[in-house]
């Protein structure tokens, strides 16, 4: 399961900016060229084990590459070929 | 599975608000709800949510949030482990919660908080997905006091 760790390490992966919010999610939003191509949110709260699995499909992938992300074994840059590969305009 | 007589049973014994999806079974054994709700937590039975897979529903009304609502806005939410994940798939925005009111009501706040953050950015600064999702957002609700 993803998990708030997790949705903190795929930001930082992925060279998130964080939003910081008012309400129960901040928005991690991943810039390509300049340009924002996906946000995802990222629960507010201190339990760490709080469910994320939203996170793949606002990334417009599946949960196994979220988790390879958050494994360290899936890098931005990879990511990015994956959207790619799957049909997504990025660029 | 339970069967729609049993749900109503249910339905009258233990729901708690006057706003509850419509109960009904779709051709995939998924609970359906043709109904439009107000925002406002749903109430729907506590056998029900431990047994459905999904549940649809649309959202007419935003009290108490800064946006309002153009169009019904068509909600799916789904069990996943022991939490919950809310979508308006239309527009790519999901959210998690720990019970089907809680995924709700974050996926009606976050919808105010991403119209907030990516009007903020610029459409001419969004990518062409984001940039689609977005115009689609728009045409579902705007900020409150709005020309």
């Amino acid at each position: 399961m993803l998990n708030k760790t997790h949705a903190l390490i795929i930001a930082k992966k992925l060279e998130a900016e964080i939003a910081k919010k008012t309400n129960n999610h901040d928005i991690a939003k991943v810039f390509h060229n300049g340009k924002l191509i996906a946000k995802f949110g990222i629960r507010r709260g201190s339990r760490k084990d709080q469910g994320h699995g939203h996170i793949p499909r606002e990334l417009h992938t599946s949960p196994h590459v979220c988790k390879e992300m958050a494994d360290c074994r899936i890098q931005r840059k990879e990511w990015l070929e994956i959207l790619r590969e799957n049909g997504q305009e990025i660029d | 599975m339970l069967s729609i007589r049993d749900i109503s049973l249910l339905r009258k014994s233990e729901t708690s608000t006057s706003v509850e999806p419509e109960a009904d079974f779709g051709p995939t054994s998924t609970l359906w709800s043709n109904q439009q709700v107000f925002f406002s937590p749903i109430a729907v039975p506590r056998p029900v949510i431990q047994t459905i897979g999904s549940l649809s529903l649309t959202i007419a009304k935003a009290d108490g949030l800064d946006y309002e609502i153009l169009r019904p806005i068509p909600v799916v939410i789904e069990r996943d482990e022991d939490y919950f994940i809310a979508s308006f798939n239309e527009t790519n925005i999901h959210v998690s919660g720990d019970t089907m009111e809680r995924a709700l009501t974050n996926l009606m706040t976050y919808i105010g908080d991403v119209f907030d953050e990516v009007s903020s950015i610029g459409s001419e600064n969004l990518g062409p997905t984001l940039r689609y999702e977005f115009a689609l957002l728009r045409t579902y609700i705007q900020k409150r006091n709005a020309e």
